[in-house]
């Protein structure tokens, strides 16, 4: 008897705390479990008393015993019925509790706006959906050339979106407004050392904002077949000399009136570091010098903006190319070269409706006469916003759209690259030379932007400007030194 | 000038006039042909130098493919039922509002015509981001009611002024004639003066039809959600991006666009001049 | 009435009893009410929808908002904004270059849309559709206008350096886009070609408005086109062609994507009008309380030059 007590008590106790630990979060469930236990507690000391009083009478009756025993059991059977019908219903009430809060979380991108990458942007956000299915990920697709007009007045005006798409030229001015969320609580330093370029989102106060998403690292594409007829040199060894390069260059635009050495932009458009800008390097030419002064005016840089204007002069770069022709002018083989992301090939290929590796390649940079081997790139980006009220889920967005899943899916679908270092090494279809120069292109050692703070665009804007007059005819210095005292107003 | 000269020109002149005509279509409408021809032809030969002046191999893929997208369907829909709420809105209260500074002196008459136009004198672009925090409270962004309003406030105050003077030459005598009848003066407003500024009414409503169905920028702020854009936004924003500038798609949709709005004008064309020969002002 | 019937009287002195204009009908106390409901729906838009941003915007002038330098509360600097905006050269410049686009677009476009109207006010074969033709550049979206400019007139895919050439006005292909004194005359041609069939809608419309009998008196009278056109056309819609050209300049200062698409502003700064300079200062610069102030006195510019523009097109004679 004594044996069947300790038994029962002991099971007592498993039941009582097997409710207990069922989770439970409402109130009302509580109150019923509660309840359950009281129910509980009582048949089971009802149980006991009957063992008991069948102890005390004396009896050695087996029936009486078998009877005891046979309550006592089925009282266990329904404390355990009763123990999982409370879990489930802990579990209903939780899942209750997540349906009465649908959480609508905003995306910021302009891919959703373009025919090359709307699919699957919608593939992204249908994927995280169902995995969470009390979130809406709503897009707010915002095409490219208003993006930071748009992004700003949503800022100003309170309502901004809980992430968003960016890229290098993009976030410092988000970031200077005060209206981006540090994103460090969220990696581990391992998780961070797996993406490249990851340290462009690192802004002075050393927080990361920006969290690479694609690598934008420039990569120069040539021309085959315009090449062959130019009858330029092999391209390894254009880009290990500069002269080679120029001449290569001029045998291009002398192929007649419409041909085009290298590809630039030509108009006034905030993008054009990507293009025009790293040519200073060639010539040491610095916007601003460590200290921050603006040297844009120096002998350098007259040097370089010399080169720029024969260069315009002889077709070696592109004249009056604007950011809506740039691709297309390409595409149709008006040009020898051209600098492009690591998307280039993808678009050329739709553009000029032949796979781009049968006419076009891609090959090392350029090293100038100099020595310098210096790339712009482009890297695009996901930011939160610091208004968010969904920073975690926001967070999680970010991780899921970082994923490898979906790196290799926006690889397939548009050959946007993957930034996971792991990713590189280990996926086959990565492995090849021309897709390993785009990872050469973005080591560290390579990689220079100018440095583009908040006041980046009214900056470039002035530069762009003086290069244009520079081509039409103006006086070097005076023009710089325009720019120069134009570019101070702007820089802190 | 002697007779003979005077005799000769009479004959020609029809034909002088038509042939100054001609040329000046020709002229004038070049960028359009440039327009529908770019959306016949093919990518590849878009760029070709010297470009086609019409396409060797014309095709209809841009076209089907800014039909068949997705978004084109809503796009449509958002820009009829905001173009169409706008105009007859503005019109109503535009043509209530000139009859009244055109009939009625009072004080404040130039006062009020010119702070209609203030508004106008403002540059839009300061609206964007007051209009976007206020509705952003109000609940109203993603909303019909927000772009029509937007829309209004651009029309508006020119409907009024070029209604008003419209209103202007219009003798008041046909109201007063009218009420001496025995009409009251709104009567007379709807039964005699309004059918002689159709003509203005319906320039004015044209007016008004093309601020609302090509507006972009508050269309693009206001609405946020793909669903509520209309075709102004598609036709800028879908075929000009970071990656891509699809000449063909955007001339075909360009093309989509305009020629209902060209067939639109042409029937309330015949109208308007119909309109005209039977009720204009006489003495 | 009866002075038609004296065909001595001049044509002058029978417009102006004819026209009336300027007579208002006295109201009776009654009609004041009926007078503001009809201009309440209107006012109740314009107040509702605008009038806090407008003020809003204003009062922002005062105050120093750049959005990338974040203050707790941003300060009231009293007319520092203004002292800035006006020293800055660049500031000035784009004033210039709203003038001239402005000025020259809608006196060019006047020209040509009045011309039409006075050639197609007349009967004659296929008016209607002729008309409905001339419409079309203005039917065209204006975004659409905007790209289709930059591709017409680029230097190596334009079809307006092709015709150019062909018809040997040109011997080699122009950089309209690029080439700091071809830009400004490509944008307002872009802007004529948009709006000339506004002006001419408007000026039909008006023309229409003219009693066919004081053309008949003038012809009777022995007056030529000329004449005719200084005595009675001009005259007659005075006032209409004075609204309409103002609301043509008002509406040319704010031409914003016609210009930025194709040129951004550029080259360098030759096309930055006032639109564009603004633009760039609030969503390139992120300074709202300048961008503000430049509003603020291209209001006040347009205020005082509409008042005055008014003053001498609606004079009563």
């Amino acid at each position: 008897m004594k044996r069947m007590t300790l038994i029962l008590g002991i099971l007592l106790i498993a039941v009582l705390v097997l409710t207990a630990c069922a989770p439970s979060t409402v109130d009302d469930a509580l109150a019923e479990l509660e309840a359950e236990q009281a129910a509980l507690q009582n048949q089971l000391e009802e149980a006991q008393a009957d063992l008991e009083d069948a102890f005390e009478s004396g009896s050695e009756d087996v029936t009486a015993l078998e009877e005891a025993l046979a309550a006592a059991q089925s009282s266990l059977e329904a404390a355990e019925a009763a123990a999982d019908e409370a879990a489930a219903a802990a579990e209903a009430a939780e899942a209750e509790l997540m349906k009465e809060e649908p959480i609508v979380l905003k995306f910021a991108n302009w891919g959703g706006t373009e025919e090359f990458t709307a699919a699957l942007f919608q593939e992204f956000i249908d994927g995280f959906e169902a995995e969470h299915p009390n979130v809406t990920i709503e897009s707010v697709a915002i095409p490219y050339p208003d993006y930071i007009p748009q992004l700003t007045t949503q800022i100003a005006a309170g309502d901004a979106p809980d992430v968003m798409q960016s890229y290098v030229l993009y976030s410092p001015p988000i970031q200077g407004m005060g209206a981006l969320a540090p994103l460090d609580d969220y990696f581990t330093q391992e998780e961070l050392d797996d993406i490249m370029e990851w340290n462009s989102g690192i802004y002075p106060d050393g927080k990361l904002y920006a969290i690479s998403w694609s690598p934008g690292v420039a990569v120069m594409h040539y021309n085959k077949e315009v090449l062959d007829e130019a009858g330029c040199g092999p391209v390894e060894e254009l880009a290990e000399d500069w002269d080679l390069y120029v001449e290569c260059l001029g045998q291009v635009a002398a192929l007649g009136e419409d041909m085009y050495g290298e590809i630039i932009m030509g108009d006034k458009d905030p993008t054009n570091y990507f293009w025009d800008f790293y040519f200073m390097n060639g010539w040491g030419c610095e916007i601003w010098d460590e200290e921050g002064n603006v040297v844009i005016n120096s002998s350098e840089c007259v040097e370089w903006a010399e080169w720029m204007k024969e260069a315009y002069d002889n077709r070696w770069i592109s004249q009056g190319v604007g950011a809506s022709e740039v691709r297309n002018t390409f595409a149709i083989g008006h040009g020898g070269f051209f600098l492009d992301g690591p998307w280039g090939p993808g678009v050329a290929t739709v553009l000029s409706g032949r796979d781009f590796w049968e006419w076009g390649g891609v090959m090392e940079w350029p090293r100038f006469q100099n020595g310098e081997r210096l790339i712009p790139t482009s890297t695009h980006q996901l930011m939160m916003s610091s208004q968010s009220e969904h920073p975690e889920l926001a967070a999680e967005f970010i991780k899921y759209l970082l994923s490898e899943e979906v790196q290799l899916a926006y690889y397939e679908g548009t050959g946007m690259m993957p930034i996971s270092v792991s990713i590189w090494e280990t996926n086959e279809a990565l492995q090849g030379s021309d897709q390993q120069q785009v990872r050469i292109n973005s080591s560290a050692e390579y990689v220079k932007n100018p440095p583009m703070g908040a006041t980046w665009m009214v900056a470039s804007d002035f530069i762009m400007g003086g290069i244009q007059e520079i081509w039409d005819g103006a006086n070097i210095q005076e023009t710089l030194d325009r720019v120069k005292a134009n570019v101070e107003t702007v820089s802190q | 000038m002697s007779v003979t000269i005077r005799k000769y020109w009479r004959k020609i002149e029809p034909i002088a006039i038509y042939l100054v005509l001609a040329f000046l279509l020709v002229v004038f409408l070049f960028p359009v042909f440039w327009m529908i021809t770019t959306s016949l032809k093919k990518e590849e030969i878009f760029f070709i130098v010297p470009p086609q002046w019409i396409p060797k191999e014309p095709t209809l893929e841009h076209f089907q493919k800014v039909v068949s997208a997705d978004w084109f369907l809503t796009y449509t829909k958002n820009s009829i039922i905001t173009t169409g709420v706008t105009v007859f809105a503005t019109l109503f209260i535009a043509a209530l509002a000139g009859y009244s500074l055109s009939r009625f002196k009072f004080r404040g008459n130039r006062v009020v015509m010119l702070a209609l136009l203030i508004t106008q004198m403002f540059p839009f672009v300061m609206y964007l981001i007051p209009f976007f925090s206020i509705y952003s409270r109000l609940d109203w962004l993603n909303s019909y009611h927000s772009l029509v309003l937007s829309y209004m406030v651009i029309a508006l105050p020119l409907a009024v002024w070029l209604l008003k003077s419209f209103f202007d030459s219009i003798p008041v005598d046909l109201e007063e004639q009218a009420m001496i009848d025995g009409a009251t003066r709104m009567g007379a407003f709807f039964r005699v003066v309004l059918p002689n500024v159709l003509p203005g009414l319906i320039a004015i409503g044209m007016f008004t039809l093309l601020i609302a169905y090509d507006e972009y920028m508050f269309t693009l702020t206001l609405s946020t959600q793909d669903e509520m854009r209309t075709l102004a936004v598609g036709v800028a924003s879908r075929w000009i991006g970071l990656f891509r500038f699809d000449w063909g798609g955007l001339m075909a949709m360009a093309t989509i666009m305009s020629l209902p709005i060209i067939a639109l004008f042409l029937l309330l064309q015949r109208y308007f001049i119909s309109g005209m020969t039977a009720g204009a002002v006489k003495g | 009435m009866d002075e038609l019937d004296n065909k001595s009287t001049s044509a002058r002195e029978r417009f102006a009893l004819k026209l009336n204009l300027g007579d208002r009908i006295p109201y009776k106390t009654g009609e004041k009410i009926l007078a503001i409901a009809l201009l309440l729906p209107a006012f109740i838009v314009m107040i509702f929808v605008v009038g806090y941003p407008l003020v809003y915007s204003i009062r922002l002038s005062f105050f120093e908002r750049i959005l990338t330098q974040p203050k707790d509360i941003a300060p009231f600097i009293g007319l520092q904004n203004y002292i800035a905006v006006i020293n800055n050269p660049g500031y000035r410049e784009s004033w210039v270059l709203s003038f001239q686009y402005v000025f020259i677009s809608t006196a060019i476009s006047f020209i040509i849309g009045f011309g039409l109207a006075l050639i197609l006010n007349r009967p004659m074969r296929g008016r209607t559709f002729i008309i409905s033709l001339f419409l079309i550049p203005w039917l065209v979206p204006s975004t659409v206008t905007a790209t289709l400019s930059r591709l017409l007139f680029s230097p190596q895919f334009g079809g307006i350096n092709l015709v150019l050439f062909q018809l040997g006005i040109i011997d080699e292909m122009l950089d309209w886009y690029t080439s700091p004194s071809l830009a400004l005359p490509a944008i307002l041609a872009v802007n004529i070609w948009r709006s000339f069939p506004y002006m001419l809608v408007m000026l039909l419309a008006g023309l229409k408005t003219i009693s066919h009998e004081l053309y008949e008196a003038a012809d009777i009278d022995g007056a030529g086109w000329v004449g005719k056109l200084r005595y009675i056309t001009i005259p007659s819609i005075r006032g209409i062609i004075g609204i309409v050209t103002l609301v043509s300049i008002i509406w040319n200062f704010q031409q914003f994507t016609t210009i930025y698409i194709p040129t951004k502003g550029g080259p360098s700064t030759a096309t930055t009008t006032l639109a564009i300079n603004l633009y760039k200062t609030a969503f390139y610069g992120f300074d709202h309380g300048k961008a503000a102030t430049m509003g603020t006195l291209w209001l006040l510019f347009l205020l005082g030059f509409s008042a005055l523009y008014l003053r001498v097109f609606t004079r009563r004679e």
